[in-house]
């Protein structure tokens, strides 16, 4: 029997990994088998240029977090607009970018896009699930240019589990508040030179929101894994061959409609009558063959890829053709009074004189994504310099089809139901786009000075049509070239200041004609790294120079049906900020350490002209406007106690408070727009996880964590429609047995 | 040296870049793209692609002189008559007076006067009846929104106190008062129905002695409620004017489009605003009024056949309402006002853009619509029950001169498919 690599290592030396999260890391790892995992560990100053952080899989089970918010909440540089408590549609933005769905950053699985439709419709519906994750990597500034397509803010990737190379499983099996559990096991072995990983997890939850009239708010989650892969050795020349297929579904109860304000101070956890049919239904599929061969200076790596994708949300998203929003917004006005006590289900939709019913939309969708895709790394001497080149070409091809439809629903004494034979078509249409991207990228090595110089560029031919008008279409084509420069001095061995400059750039969808400017900036950074082994500290400051800042309206963040899917122009904006993060360990005695880290983030986001503007969260800007859900201050600390048999861990975390809308509401002759929560704001808060854990040896382990320890029910945003809480207290108690 | 030539040029080359020379984005698009906003329907292209020879300002003029002003002031008669006759009821009322029934119904005659007259208005709808959110519009007939007997029935009590529910604090001021709970529809609730109780399922404190009192007393309540929403009537009715007319007035903004003083930039602009109040027709008279109590669209029954969703049920007046609709839509069209002199309509535009034949479809849809409404005997409300092929005929006669509004009339003279028009239910 083997024993599982991770586990052998000694708890001191995990917990100290554990509070190091960007301590060690190095892009181009070299001794990753499957060439999934894009930085290796590194245990000394890291020279590279721009920001690459990695979360290990030690770090990753020390809070065994299945929501991707809380485990990015210790990277630097990370904007997070929470929504369902679950983290279940992340909305994720580094270094400002918007947090929306996570469509302006570069979403990758192994190395791969992961996205639904990363050109067509970035908006990332699907997400892996975290839990099966051993690593995650940020990347941001110049590090981004070799991930694109989104490439002004940075990429995110998701490695899975690799084949072992000898036997080895492990189960996890937990349970929790609110009906959690989480069931999770692999295995993994050699046969005939043949890997293998097979891997398995569900994750649900009865949701800790209490819908009025009773009924479950939570979710259940199902992810399946294999993976194959075979070796070959000819002569200098080592090859692997790889195929791994992936499938995920899930089923939630969730919805875009929270509460009143009154209403949130009395129970944050209450869910409106209205809600109870709400429900989210979703497929994923993956297929990937993987190539991959390397010598003593070249590496290379062809991956074939296919993802399917399919989802239908059913919510509500509107009352007699008035917004939820403007609703719970004046819920006493005499206007809504009757709407919004339809919504508790206090009246019904029909009384003497009025007949008032629920509109209930499932936007309906199908998606797939499919390409090659070929990254390369050569080390090679000219002009007795020491060269590193990386390139990478890719040919991508993703297709949306929606077919939303909305159906009217009834309350009647407090239960909402089906409206029979009211269906009607909303959105009838397909997005597609073939995308060319390439990237080649040189370091090289003048003394103390490492100099990265980059290109990417990417050609899209896109096309939109209207699946109810055959003359409504549109064929594009876009071709642009991304440059990037960075460097980094070395001042001594422990030492080094950091420099880059590149262009950012965010495809613009199919159905948005060439004449609208993409969004496009000119992205600085400049910082310093400290690391002798002991001590890290780094800051690293920036400057994203948009001259023109776009937005696109999905109704999680516009929640007007009308304005879905259309595309905003905000003219030039400025974001700007500052990344700081300290870890160091403190010896307690020779058998205790205390691993300890900080990490702030300052970051400044504002317009640089006025305009006026129909998108939600914008209404007519100024030059000086905050750009949304952008906090000016994030902190994380974390520290440990570990000994021989048993660790602790806690992590705090505050977010400052950020604005829900930008600008103001306008008026213009017969035209006026009325910005909903202008001048409002997200609270502060501060959140603290805990984590414990006792090993039994030979009889696995068992682990304890309290999310949101101190019970913080501050509203984490008002949007889609109203307030919303984050998660309460959830305490959960787990075995793990590795083998 | 050595290491500094490929650097430079690497520099040169990534400044350039970063200068903008490396992008490019081209396209074409379908004929009827429209901006990519996803919905199910598309906006049409809003500018002639050859200049149209038709004398486009001589046809706002008309229609603004002939038709649209005409229609406006004559409501504004009817209003002012309604609100005199119900004094004059509610008078006789308070004194049981033997001529109180009489007066009653002729009470009842002034409003259904006055709602042909508004019916008339709601195919116009155009400049001041939009502005703020439709507010005027709203405040003299909020239909399809408002209507909720509760609300009226509430403020027929808080009218009586002077005070909403109860509350000193609060004076009762109809001008304050949301559209919902006023104008024609609350006037036809405390004219025309007959059950004198209340429609509230819970009677807030304001509202809790109303059924215990006598119907003389709720009847008089109910009337002088409705005299002075008569009188609020007439008070938006004369704003709705006020912006209308006068040197500044849309009227003249209309008139005058293209030329220094107004603020519509052409002639062309003026009428795509007059054609678009013609699409009233599509969702709200064949939608709405027929669509929803003839059960095509989801009702107050879920989707069966559903009688009391026709418009102005209590009054059973919705018949009346509909020969109006239509019978104004045909004045804009054919450009036959109150004057015989000028008639010249949208009817000439289209033989003027070798438009006859969608002239001569959508004439002949008007008149067979006007004709299978007049065929149907008795009220709307009954004949939803009782001949629904009949109610079925006239809807279908409607979307025969719709389909034609929607496509080959605004493609023939290059007008605009109005937004709200984009998403609708055919």
């Amino acid at each position: 029997m083997t024993k599982y690599k991770g586990m052998n290592k000694s708890l001191l030396a995990m917990a100290v990994a554990v509070a190091l999260p960007n301590a060690y890391a190095d892009e181009n790892a070299k001794d990753d088998i499957e060439h999934i995992q894009i930085i290796s560990h590194y245990d000394k100053l890291r020279t590279e240029a721009g920001s690459a952080t990695l979360l290990t899989e030690e770090q990753l089970g020390e809070y065994e977090y299945d929501d991707i918010h809380r485990v990015l909440s210790s990277v630097p540089g990370v904007n997070i607009r929470e929504e369902d408590g679950y983290g279940l549609r992340p909305n994720i933005g580094f270094r400002g970018v918007t947090p929306e769905r996570s469509k302006k950053i570069t979403i990758m699985e192994d190395g791969v896009l992961i996205g639904p439709a990363p050109y067509s419709a970035p908006a990332a519906y699907y997400f892996p699930q975290t839990t099966r994750m051993t690593a995650v990597e940020v990347f941001k500034g110049p590090a981004a240019i070799k991930h694109g397509p989104q490439t002004i803010a940075g990429a995110l990737n998701l490695v899975t589990r690799s084949v072992p190379e000898f036997t080895e499983g492990a189960i996890d099996i937990a349970a929790g508040g609110d009906g959690y559990t989480k069931a999770h096991g692999y295995f993994g072995s050699v046969v005939n030179n043949i890997g293998f990983l097979v891997e398995a997890v569900n994750v649900q939850a009865d949701g800790f929101k209490e819908l009025d009239g009773g009924g479950d708010t939570g979710f259940d989650k199902n992810d399946f894994l294999a993976k194959f892969n075979y070796r070959l050795q000819q002569g200098d020349i080592e090859h692997n061959f790889g195929l791994k297929l992936s499938y995920a579904d899930e089923i939630s109860d969730e919805t875009y409609l929270g509460l009143t304000e009154a209403d949130f101070a009395e129970n944050p956890y209450r869910r409106y009558a209205a809600t109870a049919p709400a429900k989210m239904d979703t497929e994923h599929q993956q297929v990937m063959f993987t190539h991959s061969m390397s010598t003593d200076n070249l590496s290379l790596t062809t991956r074939l890829y296919r993802n399917d994708y399919e989802r239908a949300w059913l919510k509500l998203n509107s009352v007699e053709g008035k917004s939820p929003q403007e609703i719970l917004l004046n819920p006493e006005s005499e206007d809504n009074q009757r709407l919004y006590e339809i919504l508790k289900g206090e009246q019904d939709s029909v009384v003497p004189g009025a007949a008032n019913f629920l509109t209930m939309g499932t936007n309906d969708r199908e998606y797939y994504s499919q390409g090659l895709q070929i990254d390369g790394d050569f080390s090679f001497n000219l002009f007795d310099l020491n060269h590193d080149l990386s390139f990478g070409v890719r040919f991508h091809e993703d297709e949306i089809e929606r077919k939303h439809f909305e159906e009217s629903y009834e309350m009647k004494s407090g239960v909402s139901s089906l409206v029979e034979n009211s269906k009607r078509f909303t959105t009838l249409n397909t997005e597609h786009t073939e995308a060319w991207s390439v990237y080649v990228e040189d370091k090289i090595k003048l003394d103390a000075l490492t100099l990265g110089v980059g290109v990417r560029g990417e050609l899209m031919d896109m096309h939109y049509q209207n699946n109810n008008n055959p003359n409504d279409w549109l064929d594009k084509t876009t071709r642009i070239w991304l440059p990037g420069v960075s460097g980094f001095y070395q001042l001594s061995e422990d030492s080094g200041v950091l420099f880059g400059i590149h262009r950012g750039f965010s495809p613009a969808s199919p159905a948005q004609s060439s004449e609208i400017e993409i969004e496009k900036s000119t992205n600085y950074e400049f910082g310093g790294r400290y690391n002798d082994g002991v001590t890290e500290f780094e800051v690293v400051s920036f400057f994203n120079d948009y001259s023109n800042l776009k937005e696109s309206c999905g109704q999680s963040n516009c929640g007007d049906s009308l304005q879905q899917d259309a595309e905003f122009n905000g003219g030039a904006a400025h974001v700007y900020g500052l990344e700081a993060q300290f870890s160091q360990r403190y010896p307690l005695n020779l058998q205790l350490d205390i691993p300890y880290s900080f990490v702030y983030t300052y970051t400044k986001g504002e317009f640089k002209n006025d305009r006026r503007t129909s998108f939600a969260q914008w209404g007519e800007v100024k030059s000086g406007d905050p750009l949304p859900y952008l906090p000016e201050h994030q902190v994380s600390f974390n520290v440990g106690l570990s000994a021989d048999k048993w660790r602790t861990s806690l992590a705090v975390k505050y977010i400052g408070s950020m604005p829900e809308a930008a600008g103001r509401s306008w008026q213009e002759g017969t035209q006026e727009f009325t910005l909903y929560l202008e001048g409002q704001e997200v609270p502060s808060s501060t959140t603290v996880d805990l984590s414990a854990s006792y090993d039994f040896d030979d009889y696995g382990q068992v682990y304890l964590k309290v999310d949101n320890l101190l019970d913080e029910d501050k509203i984490v945003s008002r949007r889609p429609y109203g307030a919303r809480p984050g998660k309460p207290r959830q305490v959960t108690v787990g075995y793990k047995y590795q083998f | 040296m050595r290491v500094l030539t490929p650097l430079s040029a690497v520099a040169v080359a990534v400044t350039l870049l970063l200068s903008g020379c490396g992008e490019s984005s081209s396209s074409t698009a379908g004929s009827e793209f429209a901006g990519g906003n996803g919905t199910t329907n598309p906006t049409t292209p809003t500018t002639p692609t050859t200049p149209t020879s038709f004398d486009e300002a001589a046809l706002v003029a008309n229609l603004v002189n002939n038709v649209l002003t005409p229609t406006l002031t004559q409501f504004d008669q009817f209003a002012r008559a309604q609100q005199t006759q119900i004094a004059e009821y509610c008078a006789a009322e308070k004194s049981q007076s033997d001529t109180a029934a009489e007066l009653h119904d002729k009470a009842k005659d002034s409003w259904r006067a006055a709602m042909v007259g508004w019916q008339y208005v709601e195919l116009m709808q155009v400049g001041p009846l939009l502005e703020n959110g439709e507010a005027l519009k709203n405040n003299i007939y909020s239909w399809p929104a408002g209507g909720a007997l509760c609300s009226i029935d509430q403020d027929i009590v808080y009218h009586e106190d002077g005070f909403i529910n109860g509350d000193s604090s609060k004076p009762y001021d109809i001008k304050a008062r949301t559209s919902d709970r006023k104008g024609l529809i609350a006037i036809e609730h405390a004219l025309f129905s007959t059950n004198y109780d209340h429609s509230c399922s819970f009677a807030n404190e304001a509202l809790a002695p109303w059924n215990s009192r006598t119907v003389e007393e709720r009847k008089v309540a109910r009337c002088e409620f409705a005299h002075t929403a008569a009188g609020d009537i007439v008070v938006n009715s004369a704003a709705i004017l006020a912006r209308w007319q006068g040197d500044n007035g849309f009227a003249n903004q209309l008139i005058n489009a293209g030329s220094s003083g107004s603020q519509i930039d052409s002639a062309h602009t003026a009428l795509n605003e007059i054609s678009k109040a013609l699409f009233y027709m599509t969702k709200e008279l064949k939608d709405i009024k027929l669509g929803e109590p003839l059960g095509l669209f989801t009702n107050s029954c879920g989707s069966n056949i559903c009688p009391q969703d026709v418009e102005s049920d209590i009054s059973e007046h919705s018949k009346e309402n509909l020969l109006a609709n239509i019978r104004a839509f045909k004045q804009i069209f054919t450009g036959e006002g109150s004057s015989t002199d000028n008639t010249l309509g949208f009817d000439d535009f289209l033989d003027a853009e070798q438009g006859s034949d969608v002239k001569q479809r959508m004439l002949t849809g008007l008149a067979e619509a006007e004709a299978a409404l007049l065929a149907i005997d008795g009220s709307l409300k009954q004949a939803v029950e009782n001949e629904t092929a009949a109610v079925t005929a006239v809807h279908d006669k409607v979307k025969n001169v719709t389909d034609e509004l929607k496509n080959d009339f605004i493609n023939k003279l290059a007008l605009e498919l109005p937004q709200t028009s984009a998403g609708d239910n055919d």
